[in-house]
């Protein structure tokens, strides 16, 4: 598969899971909740939902799933190209590392899934372990973009031959 | 020209050639009269195969092939870049082949990546991870490459995956050693011993690298090596001065300035040690451990009888000695044959770089260590001046 596609198919979904969810609760999304959650504020969004909000959000686990996995395959592959680009060894072993991380970054995300579909099934509440896996997974997200981000810099601004 | 030769002549010595039993000067001889027909005869005969199977073994196929093609597109695309933004005075164009220290297409920075990080080098890769090279001179898609790009370099890595794939390695090695060891019958190998002790560089007696054998321990470990393995040194000899002999005397008006540039791997380390560890860093090495670590050299010399770590890290440390002192003699005495390619023939030599607990695996070093060879190789092609005559160590690159 061409990374083109890869990104089209990430974009894609994005804008469709993105608006679904805008639709799905009203143009209503609490970030705070969303972005680090304790497990009570998910306890409280919980209960705000409706039987059919949470029928709706069940129907979309599966592209849900579609997306992390293209999404987690996009950003190893980024990471991988960056550092094969990177000359400066230190950041170039840092960026090795942080395949490892787009490794639990996708892990997480699946773990997350799961503990969703169980909770909208009904079948367990894990709110303070959801609460636990997501913080991981927006951790781990801000810590390989802002990984690249140095990349980056250190590459276009040449800094690397100042460390060689 | 090459000088006429009788069928029979030629017969005889490549029997000669695979017992064993040759003379320095009719290995001589027979490397200036060998055919490519005469080679896929020695080969068959030294890897015990037809030459369909022998092609059909050593080929590239499935995930890896896939891989492969995914990173050597990567680089065309890179390559192409620099061709078109780089202004040609500047730019040193090099066309690879070889095995996986040129493309290792996972997690790893190869020699090549890190040779490409160069602004002012262009790097086509042609080279694929367990590639051998009966399979690079048998398919020649190097000759394609050369002749579109006219590169100033060509880079050649090879040999490895005929030594250490699909267990060949017990083939290497005798069960025991005899009263008579195969090096003994083999007045090549002898002068190539000779040959490194005349060299201000030669690598044994050096007290500091435990890596080094002792007078006992290596004549232990050279005493267990087989008259295959001899057989398969002098056949890489033979194939690799055809390849020089194609591109540099009858390729001249096609290639009138190539240079080639070969590669010499370091002492390989037999293990089959998983690699788990505390460092986070290196969380790859347990991952790429499962690709064949232990089946290339630890279980194979197990097999063999030969179970001792140290004999063990002996007999890898001949094996890679000769490797490199042959491509080193050929070399030398190809450049003596032919005068007009003085200058046109280089090797880095990359022993003593890599410590016992930078291997990814038993053949691949670390990526740092990767990155000391790209540099080795980056001297050469930017015309810094060479360790030993044509010889550039990566050891002293560090």
């Amino acid at each position: 598969m061409k990374v083109s596609t890869l990104l089209l198919i990430v974009g894609g979904l994005s804008a469709y899971l993105f608006l679904t969810t805008v639709a799905i609760f009203h143009g209503n999304i609490d970030p705070a909740c969303t972005f680090w959650p304790d497990s009570d504020c998910l306890v409280t969004k919980f209960k705000a939902l409706s039987a059919i909000q949470k029928r709706q959000l069940l129907s979309m686990l599966f592209l849900d799933y579609v997306y992390l996995i293209s999404y987690s395959l996009l950003l190893g592959i980024w990471i991988y190209r960056e550092m094969q680009r990177q000359a400066w060894l230190w950041l170039n072993t840092w960026l090795r590392f942080c395949l490892l991380v787009v490794f639990i970054l996708g892990l997480t995300d699946i773990a997350e899934n799961i503990l969703l579909g169980q909770l909208l099934n009904g079948i367990t509440s894990p709110f303070q372990v959801l609460a636990l896996v997501i913080c991981v997974k927006w951790g781990s997200s801000a810590f390989l973009f802002l990984s690249l981000l140095m990349s980056m810099a250190v590459r276009r601004a040449r800094l690397f031959l100042l460390f060689r | 020209m090459k000088p006429p030769s009788s069928n029979a002549v030629k017969a005889r010595l490549i029997k000669k050639l695979t017992k064993n039993r040759i003379a320095h000067s009719e290995l001589n001889q027979l490397m200036q009269i060998a055919t490519s027909d005469d080679l896929k005869t020695i080969t068959q005969s030294v890897f015990d195969m037809d030459e369909a199977t022998l092609l059909d073994q050593s080929m590239v196929e499935g995930a890896t092939r896939w891989l492969n093609g995914i990173k050597n597109d990567r680089r065309k695309e890179l390559y192409v870049k620099k061709i078109q933004h780089t202004p040609p005075s500047d730019l040193k164009k090099v066309v690879a082949e070889g095995d996986s220290w040129f493309n290792y297409p996972l997690i790893l920075t190869d020699i090549l990546d890190w040779i490409s990080m160069d602004k002012n080098t262009a790097v086509f890769s042609l080279a694929a991870a367990a590639d051998w090279l009966v399979n690079i001179l048998a398919t020649r898609e190097y000759i394609n490459g050369l002749s579109v790009h006219q590169p100033d370099f060509f880079l050649m890595s090879g040999g490895g995956n005929d030594v250490g794939s699909m267990s060949r390695m017990a083939l290497m090695v005798t069960h025991r050693p005899s009263d008579i060891p195969e090096i003994a019958y083999n007045p090549w190998a002898q002068h190539l011993i000779a040959n490194a002790h005349q060299k201000p560089y030669r690598t044994t007696d050096d007290k500091t690298d435990p890596r080094i054998p002792t007078k006992e321990r290596w004549e232990q470990a050279a005493g267990v090596l087989s008259k295959d393995f001899f057989a398969l040194m002098m056949l890489f000899r033979l194939q690799y001065y055809q390849l020089f002999y194609s591109l540099l005397v009858d390729g001249v008006q096609k290639f009138p300035h190539l240079k080639i540039i070969t590669q010499g791997y370091d002492f390989l380390v037999p293990s089959d040690k998983k690699g788990w560890g505390l460092n986070p860093i290196r969380w790859y090495v347990p991952l790429l451990r499962w690709i064949g670590h232990g089946w290339w050299l630890k279980k194979t010399l197990l097999f063999k009888g030969h179970a001792g770590e140290t004999h063990q890290l002996d007999i890898l440390y001949a094996c890679m000695y000769f490797f490199n002192e042959m491509m080193i003699e050929l070399e030398e005495t190809f450049m003596k044959l032919h005068p007009t390619t003085d200058g046109n023939l280089f090797h880095i030599d990359s022993r003593g770089l890599v410590k016992i607990n930078e291997w990814t695996d038993e053949i691949h070093p670390l990526p740092h260590k990767f990155r000391v060879i790209a540099q080795t190789y980056l001297d050469c092609i930017h015309g810094k001046a060479a360790d030993y005559k044509h010889v550039y160590q990566s050891v002293k690159r560090q």
